[in-house]
């Protein structure tokens, strides 16, 4: 015997298509349909058309893989940046982050991820040949490995420098240590101890 | 029953969860393979610090009601912290390949002492010693015997009649062990030299300690690798991720 059906059909399509969002569950999917279906049709269309767009225009930097509207990005299309400087992270996103600093003239690479073998994820996954090819022909002098402070993008950060050093060039690291504002009382040892490697002359 | 649970367990997988929580797979001394929350983790004024790093073995604090799947971490403390391993890649891909093997092989909450033990000690023998194969090869061989499978080598597991010592042996991971040239047609099996079995058997029975007394050959930890492989994938049906990434960084750029 089959289910009698009382929802309408684009309403159910509507609820399967958000549900499969991250973090998104069934009765997050209900609800989230429920208020566009109550929501102004003009919105409605503004959020179709949002979502279209995001997916035509968008695209990744063809030389270091930032997310950008037009190809070469802005930052590697840019004059006034150093460009033989090359800061290394792991997701576009964390080019925001940097670039919110204001402190950083030089230009990016993204890695797309960090060398995780129990994801499977190795150097080949990576955007590192990518990387290694722009390393001669834009003249790179210095690096600086921005990857996430936990034990993959540590690895990854070693494997880099193991394969860019012998190519001539200075490489950094990002300092590791006490984040601004917390207090040495509850920071734990291997962190302490990253920041007393990491100590400065004043 | 008390929500309150404390025990001491090793990181063996962290995913992003939510906005800055972190998801981990730990596995613990008390209640074996588990799944927890540390909610706010990835925050950086965290109180979890980096106590949660992968590899680490920590002093958990949680809390669960009876029917809930998932343990909320509320405190945790570091009990030991693996230097070398987060500043050596071939270490690091050494530990990622046993958690690999723990986090794909071994059920959920089932608590075993010598499991943990061979896992802390592999840990502390990969952080400590220079030759790694040395290290994951004696794991592997031990590992296999943990989730219940010893290679049988006295006579055809198939058959049961005596075998002949040869330089090449047909081992069946169907039949669990070694069998005879007339049993093996038709079947998968894994060829290995014949000393690479006796040495599994060695390796089975000693300690890490001894490890520094013995040679192993690259083409024996190359042997004992498809072995344990072939027997786990074929009994368990589940493909471990790590060993080709382990291969691939290893031979990068050559």
């Amino acid at each position: 015997m089959s289910m009698e059906r009382y929802n309408a059909g684009a309403l159910e399509n509507l609820i399967n298509e958000l549900g499969k969002l991250p973090g998104i569950g069934p009765k997050s999917a209900q609800r989230l349909a429920y208020h566009i279906l109550k929501s102004s049709k003009e919105d409605v269309s503004n959020f179709a058309k949002a979502m279209a767009e995001v997916k035509e225009k968008v695209r990744y930097c063809s030389k270091c893989f930032n997310i950008t509207e037009s190809d070469p990005c802005n930052v590697c299309s840019s004059t006034k940046r150093n460009k033989n400087i090359i800061c290394i992270v792991e997701e576009p996103l964390d080019i925001m982050s940097l670039e919110k600093t204001g402190s950083f003239r030089g230009v990016y690479h993204v890695l797309m991820g960090s060398i995780s073998p129990l994801d499977g994820i190795g150097p080949e996954d990576l955007k590192i040949k990518e990387l290694l090819r722009r390393i001669e022909p834009e003249k790179i002098t210095e690096v600086i490995i921005a990857t996430n402070p936990d034990v993959e993008g540590e690895a990854t950060a070693l494997f880099l420098s193991k394969i860019l050093k012998p190519l001539g060039v200075k490489v950094y690291r990002l300092a590791l240590g006490i984040p601004m504002g917390a207090s040495i009382e509850y920071t734990d040892e291997v962190t302490l101890a990253r920041a007393l490697e990491g100590k400065k002359e004043l | 029953m008390n929500p309150y649970h404390k025990t001491t367990g090793i990181i063996i997988k962290v995913r992003s969860y939510g906005e800055a929580n972190k998801h981990l797979t730990v596995y613990t001394k008390a209640y074996g393979k588990i799944h927890a929350v540390a909610k706010g983790a990835k925050k950086i004024k965290s109180r979890f610090g980096s106590t949660l790093e992968l590899f680490t073995e920590t002093k958990l604090f949680f809390y669960k009601q009876a029917h809930a799947e998932l343990y909320l971490l509320t405190q945790s403390q570091i009990a030991t912290h693996f230097k070398n391993i987060s500043k050596d890649v071939k270490k690091y891909t050494y530990a990622s390949a046993v958690s690999d093997f723990i986090n794909t092989f071994v059920p959920f909450g089932e608590k075993s002492h010598s499991l943990y033990e061979l896992f802390i000690q592999t840990l502390y023998k990969l952080d400590t010693e220079k030759h790694e194969e040395k290290v994951f090869s004696m794991f592997m061989v031990k590992f296999l015997a943990q989730v219940g499978f010893r290679i049988a080598l006295d006579c055809c597991t198939s058959c049961g009649s005596d075998l002949k010592q040869k330089i090449r042996m047909s081992v069946s991971p169907k039949h669990g062990g070694v069998v005879c040239e007339e049993c093996s047609d038709g079947i998968s099996t894994v060829e290995v030299f014949n000393n690479t079995l006796k040495l599994m058997d060695f390796l089975h029975r000693k300690t890490f300690d001894t490890l520094s007394k013995i040679m192993i050959g690259e083409q024996s930890h190359m042997e004992i690798e498809k072995v344990v492989e072939h027997f786990l994938e074929y009994n368990f049906e589940l493909r471990l991720k790590s060993l080709k990434v382990m291969e691939s960084v290893n031979s990068y750029g050559k």
